[in-house]
C-alpha cells in the first residue's frame, strides 16, 4: 500500500462542504455533553505504517499523540491515536491522516481487501443514518461514487485494521442507545462503554487476524 | 460495597482531596484512564458487573453514584 500517494491525492472533493455544517468533522460535536473523554479534542487513529510515512512527512501542527498496542495472541498490533483540536485549520492540511482525508465513510473491507460496504467513520455517528447525520456529504451520491473509485488498494494491516473497527461498530450498533431520545445520556453510556473495554472483548480479534493471514501470510 | 471501600479504590489513584460530591473527572480528581483502573477494581472487589446500559452515566462520577450503582446491583 502506498500511503505517500494516498496522501498526495484526495479521495473526493467537496469544496467549503465546511460552510454546510460548521466543520462538524472537525470539531468534536459531541464534546459538550462528555463526562470522560476530552471535550476539545477529535480522535484520529493511525496504524503504525501510515503513522511512519504521517511522521515522515512532517505531521500537522500542535498535535498530542499516544501509541497503543493490542495484542494478537502472541503477535502485537500497534496504532497510535493523535488527538486534534485544530477545528478544520490543520497545518499542513496535505498531512491530514487517510481517517480525515475518508470521512464521512469508512471502508468496509473483507480480508481479500475488497469493498464491501462502508460505515460512518465516527463512532459517535454510527447512530445516525443519511436523514438525521450531521454530514451533508452522506447523501451526496457523487461524493461516495468519488471516494470509492478512488480508495487505495490496502494492505494486509490495513484490512486486519478496517475489519476490526468493522467488527467494534456491529457490536455497538447492537447496543440499545437512542442518541434522538436522549443524546446526553446515550453520549455519556457510549463514553462509559468504550473506556471500559469491554466492548472490546466481544470482538473475535484472532479470527480476523486468522482470515487475513490466510490470505497474505504473516502480517503483523 | 461500603462507602469506605469506594473512597479506598480512588484514593490509590486520586491527584487531590475529595468528597462524596465531588465531581471525580471535573475536578481532576482522577483522569479518564484512572476511571477504568477504578471501574475495574471496584467490579472486583464487589464481584459484580456494571451493565453501562443500565444505570445512570452522571452516577458514575461521584463517590454518592458509585456507591448507588454498585449496591443497585443484583
Amino acid at each position: 500500500m502506498d500511503w505517500n500517494e494516498l496522501y498526495e491525492k484526495e479521495l473526493f472533493r467537496a469544496d467549503n462542504c465546511y460552510l454546510k455544517c460548521d466543520s462538524y468533522c472537525c470539531n468534536n460535536f459531541f464534546g459538550k455533553y462528555y463526562n470522560f473523554l476530552d471535550k476539545d479534542s477529535v480522535v484520529l487513529p493511525l496504524i503504525d505504517e501510515e503513522y511512519e510515512i504521517y511522521k515522515k512527512r512532517g505531521g500537522i501542527e500542535n498535535i498530542k499523540e499516544k501509541k497503543y498496542e493490542l495484542n494478537i495472541g502472541e503477535k502485537k498490533f500497534t496504532f497510535f491515536l493523535l488527538y486534534c483540536k485544530e477545528k478544520g485549520l490543520c497545518k499542513p492540511h496535505t498531512n491530514r491522516p487517510f481517517i480525515c482525508r475518508t470521512y464521512p465513510f469508512l471502508p468496509k473491507v473483507n480480508e481479500f481487501g475488497e469493498i464491501v460496504g462502508f460505515n460512518y467513520a465516527s463512532l459517535f455517528d454510527i447512530f445516525f443514518n443519511k436523514e438525521n447525520h450531521n454530514c451533508p456529504l452522506v447523501e451526496d451520491k457523487k461524493i461516495y461514487n468519488e471516494w470509492k473509485q478512488n480508495l487505495p488498494k490496502f494492505s494486509p494491516k490495513m484490512i486486519f485494521a478496517l475489519m476490526l473497527l468493522d467488527a467494534l461498530i456491529e457490536e455497538l450498533k447492537k447496543l440499545d442507545l437512542n442518541f434522538s431520545e436522549s443524546i446526553k445520556q446515550s453520549v455519556n453510556k457510549l463514553e462509559l462503554i468504550l473506556l471500559s473495554g469491554k466492548i472490546y472483548k466481544k470482538i473475535d480479534v484472532i479470527e480476523i487476524y486468522e482470515k487475513v493471514k490466510k490470505v497474505y501470510g504473516e502480517f503483523l | 460495597m461500603t462507602k469506605e471501600e469506594i473512597i479506598n479504590i480512588i484514593k490509590e489513584k486520586a491527584k487531590k482531596d475529595f468528597n462524596e460530591t465531588t465531581n471525580l473527572i471535573a475536578e481532576g480528581i482522577v483522569d479518564s484512564i484512572d476511571f477504568i483502573y477504578i471501574i475495574n477494581r471496584l467490579e472486583e472487589v464487589s464481584q459484580k458487573e456494571i451493565d453501562f446500559l443500565d444505570i445512570d452515566p452522571n452516577n458514575a462520577l461521584s463517590i454518592k453514584g458509585l456507591l448507588e450503582i454498585i449496591n443497585g446491583l443484583e
